[in-house]
């Protein structure tokens, strides 16, 4: 097994098996994440903001985090018994840069992230995996979600645990560190 | 009195059978990565073609034709990862060919899979990270590429791949699992086939 994916599973095992003494978190969280469905919640952002470098972000749980999610689980888990997501629920950070991309696109960087919620808590609070920061997500009124990063760090955004890939930060400028988030289908979340 | 050299020597010594356990764990890992469908460094390419036949019993299929190639300069890629001193070796690089019905172009995309379980790899665009496609050997000949997959409760999720490196600009293009582009049997082919 690779090395990336050996410490990415091993992470989200430990990360697993800590919040799996957690009480059931708030229903919501299984409605934003279902067990067996993807989902997806996106933001898009003026280009041309001033304090921003993020022109697109998504916070997306598709077929390889269900699949990841699964393996993890272990192979006895039964056919009928979904990953319980009360111990955590696996998703991806998909966010794109304005600039340095091919042709002069937006350059995108992705980073796994486990979201795990304490019983009765308002928010999911969200990990890189490898200590790549962290964030908060709690529902706001009106259905959009927020996202928060925790105080004082930002985010790693890059693929895996290794710095095979080029990775950036989020959070930097002062307009990345708190997102609104609408649902949106997996169609328009490419 | 023992000298500085005497000392090296047998700090050698002590040390030459964790060093020969260092050479054979790097031997085992870089032989992984000679498997029969991927041998280390001979390029390979993998293609399948749809005829009239298949596309016409497949009216809801959008890919027409569709090759996976791992040329000199994936082949140097794969290299590179193995010198980054990771463990690598189930790492491939590949170029990803499409051609979709009614498009003429071709669609041309660079990428890296990875080894997870059951055999299986996983590859995507690093350019446009979230859109995965699976590859699995089908015997020592071909390859079965997949777009999405069932989870246990025996549901499809659908999934895509990205076609180019546009992924947030004005023209990206997408393949996705739609109602019949799921999976992919391409088989080993001379490298013209992968052109």
């Amino acid at each position: 097994m690779n090395h990336s994916v050996l410490i990415r599973a091993v992470t989200i095992m430990l990360s697993l098996a800590a919040a799996s003494a957690q009480a059931e978190p708030p229903a919501d969280m299984r409605t934003l994440f279902p067990a067996d469905a993807p989902a997806c919640f996106a933001a898009v952002f003026d280009p041309a903001h001033p304090a921003q470098s993020v022109v697109a972000l998504r916070l997306m749980r598709g077929y390889p985090q269900l699949r990841m999610e699964q393996e993890a689980a272990g192979p006895e888990t039964p056919k009928e018994a979904p990953p319980d997501q009360a111990r955590g629920v696996m998703a991806q950070l998909i966010v794109s840069f304005r600039g340095d991309g091919a042709k002069g696109s937006p350059a995108r960087f992705a980073a796994a992230v486990n979201c795990t919620a304490e019983a009765g808590a308002a928010k999911m609070r969200c990990g890189i995996d490898c200590d790549g920061g962290g964030f908060f997500v709690e529902r706001e009124a009106g259905g959009t979600l927020r996202m928060t990063l925790e105080d004082g760090r930002n985010l790693r955004i890059a693929g895996g645990c290794t710095n095979r890939r080029a990775y950036r930060g989020l959070g930097i400028e002062p307009g990345d560190r708190s997102f609104s988030l609408v649902a949106t289908p997996m169609a328009a979340c490419r | 009195m023992i000298k500085a050299s005497d000392r090296s020597r047998a700090v050698i010594r002590k040390l030459a059978p964790v060093g020969l356990v260092a050479l054979f764990m790097t031997t085992v890992a870089a032989a992984q990565t000679v498997d029969k469908t991927f041998p280390q460094n001979r390029p390979t390419c993998h293609a399948r073609v749809y005829d009239a036949a298949h596309l016409a019993a497949h009216p809801k299929q959008r890919v027409e034709a569709i090759s996976f190639e791992r040329r000199a300069r994936e082949i140097a890629a794969e290299k590179v990862f193995i010198a980054s001193g990771e463990m690598t070796e189930e790492i491939i690089a590949a170029t990803l060919r499409v051609r979709l019905r009614g498009d003429r172009r071709s669609h041309v995309v660079q990428l890296e899979c990875e080894g997870a379980r059951n055999g299986a790899r996983y590859c995507e665009v690093p350019a446009c990270p979230g859109g995965e496609i699976g590859l699995m050997p089908d015997g020592a000949r071909a390859i079965r590429l997949s777009l999405g997959g069932k989870l246990r409760n025996g549901s499809f999720v659908a999934h895509y791949i990205h076609l180019n490196e546009l992924c947030d600009g004005a023209q990206p293009a997408v393949l996705e699992s739609g109602e019949d582009d799921h999976e992919f049997l391409l088989t080993l082919a001379p490298a013209e086939a992968c052109k």
